[in-house]
């Protein structure tokens, strides 16, 4: 039983395999109003038609042709299937549920239809009437420059525009001008327009003009009944020169991508350049005295912060320079020296006044300290400045201002009230006062790369000392700890200070057969109780000293040995020769040892 | 040998005490010229003196060169932080300067490790480095003798101070290069060329940090954070090295009445 349900299982999915199949599918069943989506038709099977589009209706487009195909291939046993796909464009011109009808498509002899697909359709906020671009490339190609066709669908040229213009084209030397450069890009669905151009956008050539900060804006405008982002960069430039000065063209490279009427997107590239702009500019005429070198229409004001103030404490005075034009060229007022008061260096302020950027407020804060007690007047500062407008020069003067002044407490002394006046104190006190005298004190001159080689070789003593010292502490201990190796250490030497004993002994042949015995016993860490002159051969044997060197060495102790029991002793030549001797066989051995234990 | 080492030495001392002295009366008779002229034979012999140097910028101050001056009362408060009559000397010469621009700042990490080293001169930082690393070493070489309790706190205690100030030593013997402006209005370009555009201007006694050098230009940072390139000819590098200045070459151009 069970076997005859899964055969049945399979067979029927391989039915359903062996069957053609065709299905839509789109996007997203969310499309917002009049924006483009796609719609996929995918059909399977071993021979495959080409689809028919449904009728479009008035709530849904869809175009003719498809903008974008594949197919796949598959094996399965002995049979070979296709699938194949299709994209179609589509725009929804209705808000609400809209349903995407059947594609036609024939698929293995036989008509097949896809199964509706329901979309959710949610207004958009563009106007209804906009259509796709109107023109199909080969529509474009013979329209070229033509400004819209005049139904309310936009050309390729509408698409992007640049523009360069200024406010005024014939000004005096200073006087300000708006130089505004804008790009327009039309809002319009499935448009979008890109930059290509270098990385920084070159500003217009204003050479001859001291240009101010760029402004930069945004707008949403129409022009011949399209609606465009307007991008905009706002600078004021005032000429430094009069004669026929020149703004430079403006030269701007993009690209933009849209939906034409045919369902096809495409893209078309741009190379814009706006024309030069010529400005007369006018000379100004003679300057009187006291001209500030402002163009503009300006007026000016003084104020302090405190009309009563106390000797010696600084009092801040404001002088304002308000109105139209560089405010860069305005400098600063000449302030006439006081015989009652210090005035310190000014600080400037720029501010713009309101919401119009042309107005602004140049304010010049000077640190007054009066240094007389008694009533003062600050007297009223005149500017002179050019006004194009009328074009004449124009002088305003700033009110006098009285400040009662209060003797300090101790007299004529600066007094500390906060950081910023003791600042301005600390600076008058310095500049009231002249340098410091020269020093004769000038002890231990001498050249710096003598210091350096000194301090170099301090610093590489005591470590080099350090270690000189470790290695002398572990020599130490090894000898403290390790009795062989001590021993061995010391054995020639030792031997040797015995044998130049040995003359002036009492016994010296007893001395010389100690030194070589105890030699030996000392080399090879044996007890040197009872050592003869064959157990010296024997540790020499054991050690493969030569032979001829062996005899020798135990020739002479045996020499030493016959000595002590002999009725006659040795001569002083004798002794000497014995002696040299023995000196010569123990550097022999001894050297013969070294070599054996370094190998 | 080290006799006559030591001859050498005392009779080259001699010699630079006495061109200080020819300097210092040649000042007193108002030859400032002619004094800075002798300072500077100094600074050539390398004679890297705080006195020297601050005798010089007042040359410099009375001769009316801001620039210079302010170099020299520089190089001599890095030689010897505590020198006060040089840092009156030196505020009076910054309040003259058009700008009055702060002195640009170490690196963070220098303000930030060494905070306490700026009031003492390399000197002292040295000579303590020297003491603590002569310590060290004794006391670990005492170590190998006997034991004692506290010995390896104090081991690692002298180490870290040695560390500390010998660091301070080298950073004052290697500070960030600084230069002080010697020309009036010295444009500073965003590159190393005539043809590039001006970022900003700096005017006579203006300090600056020195970073890179391409051919005869300067990389210059303001205290602000300001940078860009200018002419190294308009600049005096504070040091060290302390180099020779104009003084000895060509006529030093003076500018405004001497106090």
């Amino acid at each position: 039983m069970r076997f005859a349900v899964t055969a049945l299982i399979l067979a029927l999915a391989a039915g359903a395999y062996a069957q053609g199949t065709a299905r839509a599918s789109v996007s997203s069943t969310r499309v917002t109003q009049d924006v483009p989506f796609t719609i996929t038709i995918e059909a399977t099977g071993s021979e495959i038609g080409e689809p028919t589009p449904p009728q479009t209706s008035p709530n849904l487009k869809i175009s003719s042709t498809p903008s974008g195909q594949g197919q796949s291939l598959s094996i399965s046993g002995t049979s070979m299937r296709r699938s194949r796909q299709w994209m179609y464009n589509a725009v929804a011109t209705k808000v609400g549920e809209v349903a995407i009808p059947s594609f036609t498509i024939e698929v293995d002899g036989e008509s097949l239809k896809t199964d509706p697909v329901r979309l959710s359709v949610s207004p958009s906020s563009a106007p209804a009437t906009r259509k796709p671009p109107g023109n199909t490339p080969n529509q474009t190609r013979r329209a070229q420059n033509s400004p819209g066709q005049g139904d309310g669908n936009p050309t390729w040229e509408d698409i992007v525009r640049i523009e360069t213009k200024v406010d005024k084209e014939k000004v005096y030397q200073g006087e300000g001008i708006t130089l505004t450069v804008s790009v327009w890009t039309l809002d319009w669905p499935g448009v979008m327009v890109n930059y290509t151009g270098p990385r920084n956008i070159e500003w217009p050539s204003t050479e001859g003009f001291y240009a101010g900060e760029i402004e930069h804006g945004n707008a949403y405008e129409n022009r011949g009944n399209l609606p465009y982002n307007v991008e905009q960069f706002q600078r004021s430039v005032y000429p430094t020169q009069s004669g026929t000065l020149t703004i430079g063209p403006w030269s701007w490279q993009g690209r933009a991508r849209a939906f034409t009427a045919t369902g096809f997107p495409e893209s078309r590239d741009y190379d814009l350049s706006t024309e030069p702009i010529s400005i007369e500019v006018l000379p100004l005429p003679e300057p009187p005295p006291g001209f500030s070198g402002a163009v503009g229409s300006y007026t000016i004001s003084a104020s302090v912060e405190n009309r009563d103030v106390t000797q010696g404490t600084p009092v801040k005075l404001f002088i304002r320079i308000t109105g139209r034009g560089n405010p860069d060229a305005v400098g600063a007022p000449e302030i006439p020296a006081l015989d009652w008061a210090h005035i310190g260096s000014p600080e400037v302020e720029i501010r713009a006044l309101g919401s119009e950027s042309s107005l602004i407020e140049k304010s010049f804060s000077y640190d007054l300290t009066p240094l007389a007690a008694g009533a003062h007047e600050f007297p009223g500062i005149s500017f002179t400045c050019f006004e194009p407008l009328t074009g004449v020069y124009k002088t305003d003067t700033s009110d006098p201002v009285t400040l009662n002044v209060q003797e300090a407490p101790d007299g004529n002394r600066l007094i500390t009230t906060s950081e910023q006046e003791t600042a301005a104190q600390e600076k008058i006190r310095i500049l009231a006062q002249d340098i410091e005298p020269i020093t004769r004190d000038a002890a231990h001159l001498r050249p710096a790369q003598a210091a350096i080689a000194i301090q170099g070789g301090l610093l590489g003593v005591p470590p080099v000392a350090y270690l000189g010292f470790a290695l002398f502490m572990r020599r130490r201990r090894r000898f403290r700890e390790d009795i062989s190796f001590a021993r061995d250490y010391h054995a020639r030497n030792k031997a040797r200070k015995r044998l130049g004993r040995a003359a002036s002994a009492k016994e010296p042949a007893d001395e010389i057969f100690r030194a070589l015995g105890d030699y030996l016993s000392d080399k090879f860490n044996q007890s040197n109780a009872g050592l003869t002159s064959q157990d010296a051969g024997a540790l020499l044997t054991a050690h493969r000293i030569p032979q001829d060197l062996l005899d020798g060495y135990v020739k002479v102790m045996r020499a030493c040995e016959r000595e002590r029991y002999a009725s006659q002793k040795l001569s002083p030549h004798e002794i000497a020769a014995l002696r040299s001797a023995a000196l010569d066989k123990l550097d022999k051995v001894d050297a013969i040892l070294r070599r054996e234990r370094s190998a | 040998m080290n006799a006559i080492l030591a001859l050498f030495l005392a009779l080259g001392a001699g010699a630079f005490e006495q061109t200080f002295s020819q300097a210092n009366a040649a000042y007193d008779n108002g030859q400032y010229r002619e004094a800075a002229v002798s300072y500077e034979q100094l600074v050539q012999q390398s004679v890297a003196d705080p006195a020297v140097f601050f005798n010089l910028g007042n040359c410099y101050f009375r001769l009316g060169n801001l620039g210079y001056a302010i170099a020299n009362y520089e190089r001599s408060l890095q030689l010897r932080p505590s020198f006060e009559a040089a840092r009156t000397n030196l505020d009076q010469a910054i309040a003259q300067t058009e700008h009055k621009l702060n002195r640009p700042l170490p690196p963070a990490w220098e303000q930030g490790l060494l905070f306490w080293h700026y009031d003492l001169s390399y000197r002292t930082t040295w000579i303590t480095s020297a003491v603590c690393w002569v310590l060290f070493w004794s006391l670990l070489a005492l170590r190998l003798v006997r034991r004692w309790r506290y010995l390896r706190t104090t081991l690692i205690l002298l180490a870290v101070a040695a560390a500390a100030f010998g660091t301070s030593a080298w950073i004052k013997a290697h500070p960030v290069p600084m230069a002080v402006v010697t020309a009036e209005n010295v444009p500073v370009r965003f590159g190393t060329s005539e043809d590039d555009k001006v970022r900003f201007e700096l005017a006579a006694g203006d300090r600056v940090s020195v970073g890179d050098t391409r051919g005869g230009w300067i990389q210059v940072s303001t205290g602000s954070g300001e940078r860009g390139w200018a002419d190294s000819k308009a600049f005096a590098l504070v040091g060290p090295p302390y180099t020779d200045l104009l003084m000895l070459q060509a006529d030093v151009p003076t500018g405004g009445a001497a106090q």
